[in-house]
């Protein structure tokens, strides 16, 4: 029997980018597989959120490349099998006036045609993610009168309902209390084992992601260390970025 | 013979209906048919394209592109050419610029509207001053005047109204998704820029088809209030977009019966029953609580 390997679904090579004088990345590179969970772990200022809008191809790097599915990204055809869920201020929607469906829909847009889309197919597809999500209830309600947590119920189903390859995260629990974590992470590595989804989310709680992810990538401008969690926490310069951490006790 | 109560009952029938004929009378004159038209097309144009600049916090852009469009109506008067097509073309040229400048990302939003709405005032003031004899119909331009709707404004309103509405609703999931979260659009490889183009481009062209009814100084309130009012009740983004639609043709419609019979300057009684209804709309109570004590989220 021939055993499937998996293949890289998005390769950094050699990226630099610094906003004016000030650098903030230097030299990364790294791979990742399909199906992988990975966490990008690092202190606040430490490249992560611009590490993903690199690899989504909203900030262009100063050197290096970034290829998805094998292209570079910003030649990335069917950009929709990458799904986003940004960092984001709850005022930022304050007042919107938004279903959860309507905004669970939303995710839909960029993956259909604009003549002849497949509304049945779209609408099956925002079923399902509500489902996944677990916010059918909600579906009606405004998004502004959700709470943090139930909110990010919704981000994730409208990244769902585009049905990507690819789900990448933006420190996802912030404002959100430390149990709606682990179940908002138990939650993740659920779609990420029944839908093979790739999954990058970026967080600075250590305590998070060393008890959630498979595989954590820590930078701190440069990469500091790379690999399976354990690998991770138990390397010297991970050691030196954070201090010896409990789970290694 | 008839009794004194029959009598009484078939004199208040008649005063009831020569009172509702009286009513109606607006419509015997033309130019409040045209009016009428030219009216509910605006009614529904304003808030259907309003709404997305709300929501993208660009309120702002309608007051903007209506003081760059009487830069365009002075070039009008100028050149002799017509007036709602110039402006047109003036305010479409313009929100080009904005839209360039505003991607750049060097300048805040509202900075580039102060930019060229101040631009577009001092355009106009210059040219107007200059040409000696242009301003006649300037008032009219500003405040909005029934009286002036030609039946050439008629078919440039209805088919540029049209093509305005047509293409919003066709874009509208498009036009939902990037007002919703424009960063995760993009990371979607949707057109971003192009989109936002083509919506600044819809909204200068609404603005210049209703400089008529409503005039330069009151469109971006019609643009704008009808939306404002229709968010209070609490309904998603259809909702709030059909009764926004609603709002706006009752401000339209009352606004031109109340300025004909009690002539006065029809964009500012239509702008201000909108203000009336969206007073209103603030004693509405939507009712929807929030829901507390639940577990966010469940691994089946």
């Amino acid at each position: 029997m021939q055993v499937k390997h998996p293949q890289p679904i998005i390769e950094v090579q050699g990226l630099n980018f610094s906003y004016g004088a000030h650098p903030i990345l230097k030299d990364i590179s790294f791979t990742i597989e399909e199906g992988d969970y990975v966490a990008v772990l690092g202190p606040n200022g430490g490249g992560k959120s611009t590490l993903l809008k690199i690899i989504l191809g909203l900030l262009d790097p100063e050197q290096g490349s970034v290829r998805v599915f094998g292209e570079g990204i910003k030649k990335l055809r069917h950009r929709e099998r990458i799904s986003y869920v940004p960092q984001r201020a709850a005022q930022e929607e304050a007042q919107f006036p938004a279903t959860v469906a309507e905004v669970v829909a939303s995710g839909t847009v960029a993956g259909s045609p604009l003549i002849g889309r497949t509304q049945a197919s779209s609408q099956k597809a925002v079923r399902i993610a509500l489902s996944t999500a677990d916010i059918g209830q909600f579906a009606d309600r405004l998004v502004y009168n959700l709470s943090g947590g139930e909110r990010q119920r919704v981000y994730i189903a409208r990244a769902l309902a585009g049905q990507p390859k690819i789900l990448v995260l933006d420190e996802p629990t912030a404002g959100v209390d430390v149990e709606a974590q682990q179940h908002f992470y138990r939650f993740l590595k659920q779609i990420n084992k029944d839908f093979g989804l790739t999954i990058l989310f970026a967080s600075h709680d250590i305590d998070v992601i060393t008890h959630q992810a498979d595989t954590v990538l820590c930078i701190n401008q440069r990469l500091v260390s790379h690999g399976s969690t354990d690998d991770v926490v138990h390397s010297a310069a991970f050691r030196q970025l954070y201090g010896a951490h409990p789970r290694q006790h | 013979m008839m009794s004194y109560t029959a009598r009484h009952s078939a004199s208040s029938t008649e005063r009831i209906r020569g009172n509702i004929n009286s009513m109606f009378t607006l419509f015997h004159y033309d130019f409040m048919v045209r009016a009428f038209i030219a009216g509910g097309i605006i009614g529904i144009l304003a808030p259907v394209v309003g709404i997305f600049l709300v929501v993208k916090r660009y309120s702002l852009m309608a007051d903007t592109l209506a003081h760059i469009s009487l830069a365009g109506l002075a070039i009008s008067a100028l050149l002799k050419t017509p007036p709602v097509i110039t402006a047109a073309a003036t305010t479409l040229l313009a929100s080009l610029g904005i839209e360039r400048l505003r991607a750049t990302r060097k300048l805040f939003g509202e900075s580039i509207l102060a930019l060229f709405l101040t631009g577009g005032l001092a355009v106009a003031v210059v040219i107007l001053s200059a040409a000696k004899g242009l301003s006649g119909n300037l008032l009219s331009y500003l405040f909005g005047s029934i009286t002036t709707v030609s039946r050439l404004d008629i078919w440039i309103i209805s088919t540029l109204g049209i093509v305005v509405i047509g293409t919003t609703l066709f874009l509208y999931r498009q036009f939902f998704a990037i007002a919703f979260d424009e960063d995760v659009a993009r990371a979607q490889g949707m057109p971003v820029a192009k989109l936002n183009m083509l919506l600044i481009m819809m909204a200068a062209v609404s603005v210049s088809l209703a400089l008529r009814i409503v005039g330069v100084l009151l469109i971006g309130a019609l643009m704008v209030i009808p939306v404002l009012a229709s968010m209070q009740f609490g309904f998603g983004f259809k909702k709030t977009t059909v009764l926004a639609v609603i709002l706006s043709l009752i401000s339209v419609v009352a606004g031109l019966w109340i300025s004909f019979y009690l002539n006065f300057a029809s964009g500012g009684t239509i702008v201000l029953i909108a203000l009336l209804i969206f007073l209103g709309s603030l004693f509405v109570h939507p009712g929807t609580p929030r829901m507390v004590g639940k577990t966010y989220f469940h691994v089946h």
